[in-house]
């Protein structure tokens, strides 16, 4: 099977699964590395950023699923007549912002920062599945600390954290002290990696890749 | 009657939005707010909403209270040690607002994200009914014991970054025991009682003295026992209350 075999096999895959497939899912049921699945996802990707292509995918973590295009949704509610979505409160969004930028923070810093209790923003927040407990604070009383969700970097066009604009670019590169390190966990650190060495296991897959294909 | 309708307060989410919303009309550098000037303003704008009898939330108040609280101190003569503590009021408050601020922007950016965002359609997809036969296992057992192993290792690993694992001191006096001990001791003194050092001995450690006392306050809430003092700081004596039935 050459890559573009492969990427037409992760297309269909993923048009009839419907939901998000992780990487290692696809790596199991299509007996591939992780690399020649990425290297055939690539391919995808170039193609849908063709003007003549309606579908993209929607990559969040190391998950793919497919969407339509955001640009195209004028046309599109023409013909489904689709009520329009409706976004989230400024308050909601003001409490999303500080639990992406601070996380994983409590319900009082948050106010704290607002100046305005955020319960029910958390609470809407909480509903809607964009944050979610992120343990405990080990301080009286135990406040939960929130964090955001994958369903937030959905929700937002982010593949991960670490695509969110630094907290600097907003402060207009004021002279405050930032916190950059919270927003850097763990799994975002890995995350990060795998950006990073898609490059490099791209061309890799590409040198592996041929010999084998010439041996079968 | 009562018009019932909610207004809410002309779209500001908080105090720290009203603020910023006068800094910005007026053109002032955050960094150097006229404070009399904008207490002011703010105050008057805190009148007309109550005004048009609307409910202003406690939250704006207390940052009316701050504003007042800046501005009288900022008209006090400055004394040296005043200085300091005068500052940082109104340091924290810009800093707040500067933090606020920035928040606000990452929130309408964030909107206009999800704006277009809400624009994709993801499918469902179609209802077919899974495959309830099952590929034969086929496992390796060597594998399945370090598979299990490596769980519990790190199932262990998490529970104490969790929860580190904690000394817990093992209470040697309870109130319970104590209580008996000094019920025990009344009956010996009968009706002359017994006096507070009565119930200590030489080497009493601090937490048996406390318990002790404890324990005392225990039965004096709740069968009837009388402590009498003369004065402050000294020892005092403990009697059984005179069952009055009438």
């Amino acid at each position: 099977m050459d890559s573009d075999m492969l990427a037409g096999v992760i297309e269909g895959v993923l048009f009839g699964a419907g939901e998000k497939i992780s990487l290692s899912e696809l790596c199991r049921s299509l007996d591939k590395a992780a690399a020649e699945v990425r290297f055939a996802i690539e391919i995808l990707k170039q193609d849908y950023q063709s003007k003549a292509r309606g579908i993209r995918i929607v990559q969040v973590k190391d998950t793919y699923q497919l969407s339509t295009k955001p640009e195209y949704y004028g046309y599109i509610k023409e013909i489904t007549k689709h009520q329009e979505k409706t976004g989230l409160s400024r308050a909601a969004l003001e409490t999303l912002a500080i639990i992406a930028y601070r996380q994983p923070v409590t319900r009082v810093a948050i106010d704290d920062l607002r100046g305005v209790s955020s319960s029910s923003a958390i609470q809407r927040l909480l509903d809607r599945g964009l944050i979610c407990d992120g343990g405990r604070l080990e301080a009286p009383g135990r406040p939960i600390l929130y964090k955001t969700t994958n369903e937030f970097l959905q929700s937002m066009g982010f593949t991960n954290l670490k695509e969110m604009p630094e907290y600097e670019v907003f402060s207009q590169g004021k002279q405050e002290s930032f916190n950059l390190e919270m927003i850097k966990n763990e799994s975002e650190k890995e995350a990060i990696a795998h950006e990073e060495m898609l490059s490099g296991l791209l061309e890799k897959s590409i040198a592996e890749d041929q010999p084998v294909e010439v041996a079968q | 009657m009562k018009m019932g309708y909610a207004v809410s307060l002309e779209g500001f989410e908080g105090p720290l939005d009203l603020l910023i919303h006068l800094i910005q009309k007026n053109k002032i550098d955050i960094y150097d707010i006229p404070i009399a000037a904008i207490t002011n303003q703010y105050l008057a704008q805190i009148k007309t909403w109550q005004d048009m009898d609307m409910d202003v939330a406690s939250d704006f108040i207390v940052m009316a209270a701050r504003l007042l609280e800046i501005k009288a101190r900022a008209l006090l003569p400055k004394r040296e040690d005043q200085t300091e503590a005068e500052e940082d009021i109104q340091a924290k408050l810009v800093r707040q607002l500067i933090e606020y601020k920035i928040f606000k922007e990452i929130s309408a950016y964030f909107q206009t994200r999800e704006k277009q965002e809400l624009g994709a359609i993801y499918r469902d997809p179609e209802y077919i009914p899974q495959n309830e036969e099952e590929a034969p296992l086929e496992i390796d057992p060597v594998a399945l014991e370090q598979c299990f192993k490596r769980l519990l290792f790190q199932q262990e690993e998490e529970l104490e970054a969790i929860a580190p694992p904690q000394k817990i001191i093992r209470e040697l006096f309870s109130i319970e025991e104590k209580i008996a001990e000094i019920t025990d001791a009344l009956i010996r003194a009968g009706e002359a009682g017994v006096s507070f050092s009565e119930l200590l001995h030489p080497d009493i450690s601090r937490e048996e003295v406390v318990v002790t006392l404890l324990s005392l306050l225990e039965m004096v809430k709740t069968s009837g026992l009388r402590l009498v003092q003369n004065r402050v700081f000294i020892d005092f004596h403990i009697e059984k209350e005179v069952e009055n039935h009438g």
